[in-house]
């Protein structure tokens, strides 16, 4: 079975957002407004961490893109009770909107914070309901929500493959922050699938992967920056 | 005639009704309601149609960067939208505001119809008009003036950064015999130091993709200027891992800005002072000979001593810098270290090639022209110019005239009227009129200067330090039009509003004309027909003129039909190739070294055909140019003595008060902020930042940027926008200013509190971000927030910085100096 995962070269990533706003778009992560995200309820599916060191006048600024890391041993799965979030047979953590009971469990297990709460129906003017993805479903009041590698393209990409009989390439499954990338940061790709760019790059001396200790093994890869 | 008032609804019962209707679809229905009414037609589709998936090519409209994007459509409506892999500006990656573009097309406070102001100027109360009504009016309002040959009291502001909506409108003010032409400041060219040094109007193109060595004063091109996605190519591509040694971007500026966070060293700078630094490195090239002499002595003149025709010595480049900016006091002056600008020095002066940059933090400053000038001319001391790692210039696209217009007598005398405003304030050396001078010239004059005005895709009253002026002015003028989307600050205090198209729902040519190592075109066409009762703005011009000009000068259908003869044009010149798959880079490297074959196209058909599918042309072979083509100075060559300052400087000091002519000089150059005089004027050096407020009173420094999630504020009609508008620092719906930890403490400040701005123009709240990449003693904000009228989502979010900075304009170019104003800041105080 494949292992799809992601590597993001620091190097290149500049941290200028497009990720963020593909990935808001592609897959209709509702927006809260003003009150709410003053207390933290903004949801974001890809989102920037600033990492800020040292002091004047010598600083670093750093901006990490962070989707959810799909990790092998996922603490989020263990702690739901009703298996709203698992991980299905392709290795990616997915999200049952329907069964989620809203406990919140999984955002607190997750050591990544990647998850988010709807606290309200997702609020849209009816314009903007026609631009949605119909691929993506919206969902309602009192689910968890993350990020999940764009899986609906996935289950396109085979249904195209098969009907064309070939095996899936690349290019076909690629996410939306991916494609959207003008620095080419993101790559993404069969961890286990040497003709992939990704099963190269993890191997690279600059691989990291985010708070490697907790052994959660996260499916995305940084490459650190070169000074 | 029904009667339709704007409504200003408050975001809680906006928010109160969009719950209401957004329950309703997740139920899948959706609902109607009166406040949000959606074109039937489209409803339908989304509702009943069978889901087919099309992707059409087009070019983004949200800035002037132009990248080519692919729209997604199910059932022709668009949802997603990605970038065109083809697209030789952006290959394929997007920012993040292309992405949002199905906000602006189906945003809920678009104007829907042509509206005709009803009572007072500024109330927002208006009347639904038909088409017929609304472009019957502003023919009646221009027959009779073109036919008394008063066409010189209609005038026309222009936002639209098409170039060919540009020339139309250049050549619609022509015919109707007006000079009084005004362009958005978003469309000023960053060419004053160009200019200076080579007497071309071009913007130089950094080829930051070869160099090893990035010296950027201020440049913050990953995020703002003409095309940051283009930009962001390049440093991925520098950023590549390769064998040889990576390069180095050293960011000097007074804060870390995107373009800084990703620079391999900041150096903090006082703002306003990158001349000086600039002086401080071309003094230690010239003390340890690392300029290239080969080049200077053949190219450039002024760099050493030298003799003008009436035998007066002059001591050039080499020992001006030589004897006042010496390390010392250009530490000084900058506040940075004396070590650290020597070292600048050998290795800009070592590492090869090497390019230095200047934009944004140098160039939006009083002494912006002086500053950028002095960065150029490192350039020109290693010999960089048209060589690989430094600067290009953009080759010309091939040409396109429209037709020869032929005028009567009386049309001709009312084009040589003087410009509305040219006498206002203080003469520009090389640049134009600027808007607030024409509104402080029609407030200030009794007479009807003005009868029309067209205000096209502008919002000057936003973005400009002088509202009250503008406003009074759009008061006081009979006519006022606007042909814009939304009714936001600017359109609110008009007459009539003509509705036009988004970028989604038009035909146009876009693209920035410059700044990119290769010209391109890329053409715009319809993703969706028209949602609305909207026109293209260059369809009302073509109409209004036929019937107010004269449909000979006019022989165009429709606006369409005039992108089509640009496109023929394109074909006709053989130049170039319409953009294909092929266009990536080893297939170019190749054709360079085989010779470039030109496509062939059987005919103009086939060539539109795929020119529309693929979304654009280019012409991508060596953009080296002839010396004589770059260099047209008097003396043909890069002048470190501007002789073209001089020129300049002597024709606009003869309409100057004085009874000599050195008076006369002195008089013009105080009134413009300049201090030097004689030969240090007319060769690079540092101005001293011009600021109306006391430092006793107002003892911090105010600098500002753009974001590339808001633009000059165009991003704010969009929620997306919004929620993400700070997204990399954790900041949403709300405007920050940024500060150094140690200038929080001295004025009290904390974190993620309220304080208070405050400068000699007013004063504006905002929350505190304290950081140290910034440094103490300055004040730093986004420009584009705080919108008072711009629909629901961009109204009353976060405060609009420009009414804190004081109106004032870079010396030489009419830039508008957005950063160097005084200002302090307070805690606000809350409760008991």
């Amino acid at each position: 079975m494949p292992s799809w995962g992601m590597v993001i070269d620091l190097n290149k990533c500049t941290g200028c957002a497009a990720c963020v706003s593909a990935c808001r778009s592609e897959n209709n992560v509702p927006n809260v407004g003003p009150e709410e995200s003053q207390i933290g309820r903004a949801l974001f599916w890809m989102d920037i961490v600033e990492v800020v060191e040292g002091e004047y006048p010598d600083v670093r600024v750093q901006y990490i893109p962070r989707p959810c890391f799909h990790c092998e041993n996922p603490p989020c799965t263990k702690v739901c009770p009703v298996r709203s979030t698992y991980k299905n047979n392709e290795g990616l953590v997915a999200q049952i909107y329907h069964r989620c009971i809203g406990c919140r469990y999984c955002m607190v297990a997750c050591p990544y914070t990647v998850k988010s709460f709807n606290w309200y129906e997702p609020e849209r003017p009816e314009e903007f309901l026609q631009t949605c993805n119909p691929d993506v479903s919206l969902r309602m009041k009192g689910v968890v929500e993350k990020c999940s590698f764009c899986s609906h393209r996935l289950q396109h990409a085979r249904e195209q493959a098969k009907f064309e009989s070939r095996a899936l390439k690349e290019a076909d499954y690629q996410p939306a922050c991916k494609e959207a990338c003008p620095t080419s940061a993101i790559v993404f790709g069969d961890f286990e699938n040497e003709n992939h760019e990704v099963y190269r790059l993890k191997k690279s001396n600059r691989a990291f992967r985010m708070q490697e200790d907790l052994g959660t093994e996260p499916k995305v890869v940084y490459l650190s920056r070169e000074d | 005639m029904k009667k339709n008032k704007i409504h200003y609804i408050t975001r809680r019962n906006f928010l109160k009704l969009a719950g209401l209707t957004a329950g309703g679809a997740t139920a899948g229905h959706f609902l109607f309601s009166d406040l949000m009414a959606v074109p039937q037609k489209v409803l339908e589709k989304a509702t009943r149609s069978i889901g087919k998936e099309t992707w059409v090519n087009t070019v983004c409209g949200q800035c002037p960067g132009g990248c080519g994007i692919s729209v997604r459509r199910i059932d022709g409506i668009p949802v997603y939208i990605k970038g065109n892999p083809m697209f030789p500006v952006n290959r394929g990656g997007v920012c993040p505001m292309a992405h949002t573009s199905m906000e602006v097309l189906f945003n809920p406070d678009r104007v829907k119809n042509p509206l005709k102001r009803l009572g007072t100027k500024g109330r927002g109360d208006w009347e639904d008009v038909s088409w017929e009504q609304a472009l019957n009016s502003l023919s009646e309002k221009l027959q009779p003036l073109i036919s008394k040959g008063e066409g010189y009291k209609i005038a026309m502001i222009n936002g639209d950064n098409s170039p060919l909506m540009r020339a139309l409108s250049q050549y619609w003010m022509k015919g109707i015999g007006s000079p009084n032409y005004f362009e958005d400041e978003n469309l000023l060219e960053n060419s004053t130091a160009v200019q200076l040094s080579q007497g071309i109007k071009d913007t130089p193109v950094y080829d930051l993709a070869n160099s090893k060595y990035i010296l950027n004063f201020g440049s913050n091109f990953l995020e703002e200027g003409l095309s940051p996605v283009y930009y962001q190519q390049l440093y991925s591509h520098l950023r590549t891992p390769r064998r040889e040694k990576k390069a180095v971007l050293v960011q000097i500026d007074s804060q870390i800005n995107l373009t800084g966070s990703n620079a391999d060293r900041w150096i903090p700078i006082h703002p306003g002072t990158h001349g000086a630094l600039s002086l401080g490195i071309a003094y230690i090239l010239i003390v340890n000979e690392l300029y290239d002499k080969d080049f200077i002595q053949k190219n450039t003149f002024g760099f050493s001593p030298f003799k003008d025709k009436n035998n007066r010595e002059h001591m050039g480049f080499e020992s001006f810098v030589k004897s006042n900016y010496y390390p010392e006091k250009v530490a000084e002056i900058t506040g940075v270290p004396t070590e650290m600008i020597i070292l600048l020095g050998k290795e800009f002066g070592t590492h090869k090639p090497a390019v230095a940059i200047s934009d944004d933090a140098s160039r939006y400053t009083t002494n912006g022209s002086f500053s950028q000038w002095a960065v150029y001319c490192l350039n020109a001391m290693i010999g960089n110019i048209q060589k690989k790692g430094g600067i290009y210039f953009t080759p010309p696209t091939p040409e396109f005239h429209l037709p020869e217009l032929s005028l009567d007598k009386q049309t001709q005398k009312s084009l040589s009227h003087p410009k509305v405003g040219s006498e206002i304030g203080v003469p520009s050396i090389f640049g134009d009129v600027t808007i607030d001078q024409f509104a402080e010239a029609i407030i200030s004059i009794d007479d009807d200067l003005i009868d029309t005005l067209i205000i096209v895709d502008s919002n000057p009253i936003f973005n400009s330090r002088n509202k009250e002026a503008i406003r009074q002015a759009l008061h006081k003028i009979k006519n006022v039009i606007y042909l814009g989307m939304f009714v936001d600050e600017t359109a609110k205090h008009c007459d009539y509003i003509f509705p036009v198209h988004s970028y989604l729902e038009k035909m146009d040519i876009s693209g920035p004309k410059s700044g990119l190592i290769f010209s391109h075109i890329g053409l715009q066409r319809p993703v969706i027909s028209p949602i609305f009762d909207t026109k293209q703005a260059g369809d009302i011009l073509i109409e209004s003129g036929k019937s107010a000009i004269g449909s000979q000068h006019f022989p165009w259908k429709s606006y369409k039909d005039l992108v089509r003869k640009r496109l023929e044009s394109l074909y006709k010149s053989g130049e170039g190739a319409v953009i294909s798959k092929s266009s990536d880079p080893e297939w170019i490297e190749y054709l360079k070294v085989r010779g470039w074959k030109v496509q062939q196209y059987e005919t103009f058909k086939s060539f539109q055909k795929l020119l529309v599918k693929n979304g654009g042309w280019w012409n991508p072979i060596d953009p080296t140019r002839l010396k004589k083509e770059i260099f047209q100075t008097k003396t043909g060559k890069f002048e470190f003595y501007s002789t073209t300052l001089e020129k300049a400087l002597g024709e606009k000091a003869i309409n100057v008060e004085g009874s000599t002519s050195q008076e006369k000089h002195n008089r013009l150059l105080s009134s413009l902020h300049i201090s030097a005089r004689g030969d240090d004027l007319l060769l690079p050096h540092h101005e001293i930042l011009y600021s109306f407020g006391r430092p006793e009173e107002f003892p911090l420094l105010l600098t500002v940027s753009q974001l590339l999630t808001n633009r000059d504020g165009k991003g704010a009609s969009q929620p997306s926008m919004m929620e993400m508008v700070g997204i990399q620092i954790g900041k949403h719906w709300k405007s920050w200013i940024e500060i150094n930890p140690d200038t929080a403490r001295e004025y009290g400040l904390r974190d993620n509190k309220l304080a208070w701005v405050e400068s000699s123009n007013g004063r504006i709240q905002a929350e505190v971000r304290i950081f140290p990449g910034i440094r103490p003693g300055i004040i730093h904000m986004a420009l584009g927030m705080g919108h008072t009228s711009y629909g629901r989502f961009g109204t009353g979010i976060g405060a609009n910085v420009t009414d804190l900075i004081e109106n004032n304009y870079d010396s030489l170019s009419n830039t508008p100096a957005l950063n160097g104003t005084r200002v302090k800041v307070s805690r606000v105080l809350t409760g008991v």
